[in-house]
């Protein structure tokens, strides 16, 4: 099968322009030619004169921190990826003496590419020859210089040589959205056994090229009863324990410590996953403060205490005690290290103060957040979306700027915009999804939840076989 | 990638999540933050590249905006309103500001006689209903009466009472150049001196009581600082409640944690996480005790204990200590060789990285050694 490369503007029933033509189908002045490779007039260069192209890979803009002269090379913290600036060699092929018909064809062709200010963006899509699957890229913007052959001899010779030299998106992707994976994922609001998390890549559903560093997803969330606050993470593991569980009382100001379950990290020099503590409360009284510490081991030498946090009195909770540091647990031996947390407490006021945790889960996480928003399942707003990627009939899903975070009706209406503290959920292979959640009134671990999961795969150039 | 939300201010100006304007996450040039260990939330100044529609917009409608800064890991990194919007299209610059605005003025005046006079306050309500009550003071330097006195207030209300527009205009051969849009906040503690008291109360209080107390007026003009007093610490001192006539709360709150505490100790204070005043002992007054450590082989910033610490996260009030360096018996002086006081944090970024800049204290200056006389 011959290769794939043409263009088009999103639309219900777009135009297709193939730039892949045979190279001996000039347009005799009528028609549509183009919307067909067969027959198409727009042909890639690919020799000596006008020039050669592939895609070009999107080259990682990384960040490091570190290095000369006072240390030995540097250490990479994060890479992101601009967009791609590449010229792709054209000949336009028309009927010898008309000159004016191979101007016409260009001049269409730069509006087509040049969509962007008022339409969506004009998609390039790619498929080398003999290969399964397309790849769709956004084009922002572009230019197309004639070579200087069309004025000095070529002009009624029916060819018009040209470079056309577009900026576009790094990675290319599906078209119309992402790839749906787990069906609709049912979690329960409790971390015992696992039931509020699920494996991201049940067998094959895993695709694109950035599936081990996080592509964007698409994420809604439909819980069965009210709520009003709503954590989402992405997780290496999520280790539950009811260790030191119970009624906590104190009346020092200064605090005193009880210890809980010892964690082990297996391997943590194998992964990057940061560490994050969340309890669930019971119930406190209204002068206790919390926080967590974590200790090298039972008794052992405190080595990091988290802020003070003063839950709501007298209602169930499931808090974010923030992120607690395991970089000292990543020199390398042994292979399984193993931090012991505890739970600090305190009186505001000196009168005895009761803290009561049920259990407490530590998350090893790549991504997480927080969403403060309302849904009520019984009238309106039905569920919360987080929208990373764009998509659409005939558009790319490829990564949003910035997530649109709403909730919406039953009706899938937009309701109210949303607020969203972190970074959302991204799709890693191997790694899960995980999820708390309360009502307004309150933690209830019996509480459910369907989530919808799509995913983008992105590719640097082209798709292979990978893909739905 | 931070979340930079903007929301619509509520009736008086006062910060309110109701109507979320944009999220400006990734849509930046530029981003700076500071924060103050006299103050808490500074600064934050951020540049986007934007079309000639949204930039105007911003001019008209974007003063006393707040924002609400929250990191890759949800913690929240700076909270304050919008103070100044400046936009450069081309060669035209337009910028508009509250910080001179006012829009309640009193005047005081002498008579030919010697006798002090106020004329009544004037106050223009659209202006305090969209940014809240910013009050001046004037008084003429020379003798006047009272109908006088009343024209001078008017004329400066009229002047004053809107948000101040800056603009510039050049023109000039050569490129025309783009649009960029510059925003920049202040944190909730320069509110504190919209407002202006007075007292006639000679009594002495303890200073961090007073400081309660006047948040309390504060809010009773405008509702932006929180009044919860729990996280201010005892100062142990007392000091008179007396306010002179039209002095900014700010400058009372000022000079009286200015005086430190009983154990001679300065005070660190602000405005910070959802608009609680803090006020506690200095970090300095236990400088053996380090925050923040880095190794010079490294650009990344520390606890005691290795863990990291994401730059965006770094706060003034901290003791910073740089491993590589000894100190040879520093004892209890905070600033030495190897560590010193962070006064002030600059966080910022661009597309070529990130980079924090940890200001050590003015040690001195004279503030800070009348903060360390003992009483």
């Amino acid at each position: 099968m011959a290769s794939d490369f043409f263009i088009f503007v999103p639309a219900a029933s777009p135009t297709y322009y193939y730039l892949s033509g045979p190279g001996n189908a000039a347009w005799q002045g009528t028609g549509t030619p183009w919307t067909a490779q067969a027959t198409s007039p727009y042909r890639l260069a690919m020799n000596d004169v006008t020039g050669t192209w592939t895609p070009q890979i999107a080259p990682g803009q990384p960040v490091f921190q570190g290095g000369p002269p006072y240390g030995m090379g540097s250490d990479l913290i994060a890479t992101g990826y601009g967009n791609i600036v590449e010229t792709y060699p054209l000949q336009i092929y028309v009927r010898a003496g008309f000159p004016n018909d191979a101007i016409t064809l260009k001049n269409q062709l730069w509006r087509t590419l040049n969509s962007a200010l008022t339409s969506a963006p004009c998609v390039l899509a790619v498929r080398p020859s003999d290969t399964t699957r397309t790849g769709y890229y956004n084009i922002y913007r572009a230019d197309i210089q004639e070579t200087e052959a069309f004025i000095n001899d070529e002009a009624g010779l029916g060819l018009l040589r040209c470079k056309v030299t577009w900026e576009r998106s790094p990675f290319c992707g599906y078209l119309g959205g992402g790839e749906t994976a787990n069906g609709t994922v049912s979690l329960t609001d409790n971390g015992s056994a696992g039931a509020n998390k699920r494996l991201m890549d049940p067998t094959g559903f895993d695709y694109g090229d950035l599936r081990h560093v996080g592509q964007p997803m698409n994420l809604t969330f439909e819980p069965d009863q009210q709520t009003s606050l709503i954590y989402l993470a992405t997780v290496e593991s999520a280790t539950y324990s009811t260790t030191g569980a119970g009624a906590l009382a104190t009346s020092s100001t200064t605090g005193t410590q009880t210890a809980l379950n010892s964690v082990s990290l297996a391997s943590p020099f194998y992964h990057r996953a940061r560490a994050r503590s969340m309890m669930r409360f019971s119930n406190n009284t209204a002068n206790v403060q919390i926080r967590v510490e974590m200790r090298a081991n039972t008794g052992g030498t405190t080595l990091y205490v988290g802020p003070w946090i003063t839950p709501t009195a007298s209602v169930a909770s499931i808090i974010d005690m923030g992120r607690v540091p395991i970089t000292i647990f990543r020199e390398g031996r042994p292979a399984t290290q193993s931090m012991q947390l505890y739970i600090g407490y305190r009186s505001t006021n000196g009168a005895s103060a009761t803290t009561t945790l049920t259990y407490n889960e530590l998350l090893l996480y790549y991504e997480f957040c927080r969403v403060d928003a309302v849904l009520n399942p019984a009238s309106e707003p039905d569920y919360l979306a987080i929208y990373s990627l764009r998509g659409g009939t005939n558009i790319p899903g490829l990564p949003r700027l910035t997530p649109t975070v709403a909730t919406y009706s039953t009706g899938n209406a937009v309701y109210d915009t949303a607020v969203l503290r972190g970074t959302p959920p991204r799709w890693h292979s191997g790694k899960s999804l995980w999820a708390a959640w309360q009502r307004s009134g309150g933690h209830t671990t019996t509480d459910t939840t369907d989530l919808g999961i799509e995913y983008a795969p992105l590719w640097n150039t082209f798709r292979g076989s990978e893909g739905s | 990638m931070f979340q930079i939300y903007v929301f619509e201010p509520g009736a008086g100006g006062i910060p309110s999540t109701a109507i979320q304007v944009d999220n400006l996450a990734n849509r930046w040039t530029t981003y700076e933050h500071t924060i103050r260990a006299t103050g808490g939330f500074e600064t934050l100044t951020i540049t986007m590249a934007v079309d000639l529609d949204e930039a105007t917009e911003w001019l008209a409608n974007g003063l006393m905006r707040s924002v609400v800064v929250y990191s890759p890991d949800a913690v929240l990194l700076w909270e304050g309103y919008l103070e100044t919007v400046t936009m450069q299209a081309g060669q035209e610059t337009r910028s508009r500001s509250i910080r001179e605005m006012s829009n309640r003025v009193v005047v005081h005046y002498t008579t030919y006689l010697g006798v002090v006079l106020t004329v009544g306050t004037a106050t223009d309500t659209a202006s305090t209903a969209r940014y809240g009550i910013k009050t001046r003071a004037e008084t003429p330097s020379t003798p006047t009466e009272s109908a006088a006195a009343g024209s001078l207030r008017d004329r400066i209300l009229a002047q004053y009472k809107d948000p101040i527009t800056t603009p510039t205009t050049e023109v000039r051969t050569g490129e025309l150049g783009a649009v960029q849009l510059t925003l920049q906040f202040v944190g909730w503690y320069e509110t504190s001196g919209w407002l202006l008291g007075n007292s006639s109360s000679t009594t002495e209080t303890s200073t961090t009581t007073q400081v309660g107390t006047l948040l309390g007026l504060l809010a009773s003009g405008n509702a932006f600082i929180a009044t919860s007093t729990a996280n201010i610490a005892a100062s142990g001192i007392d000091d008179t409640e007396f306010i002179a006539t039209d002095t900014p709360y700010r400058a009372k709150i000022e000079t009286m944690l200015g005086y430190g505490n009983s154990a001679d100790q300065r005070l660190a204070w602000g405005v910070y996480d959802d608009r609680l005043f803090h006020v506690t002992t200095w970090a300095g007054a236990t400088p053996t005790v380090v925050h923040y450590t880095r190794a010079l082989a490294d650009a990344a910033l520390l606890d005691p204990n290795g863990g990291d610490i994401p730059l965006w996260e770094a706060r003034p009030d901290r003791m910073y200590q740089v491993v590589d360096l000894l100190d040879v018996a520093p004892g209890a002086t905070a600033d030495t060789v190897a560590r010193y006081y962070v006064e002030r944090i600059v966080f910022g970024m661009d597309a070529g990285g990130m980079s924090l800049q940890l200001e050590p204290q003015a040690s001195n200056s004279v503030d800070a050694q009348i903060a360390r006389m003992s009483r």
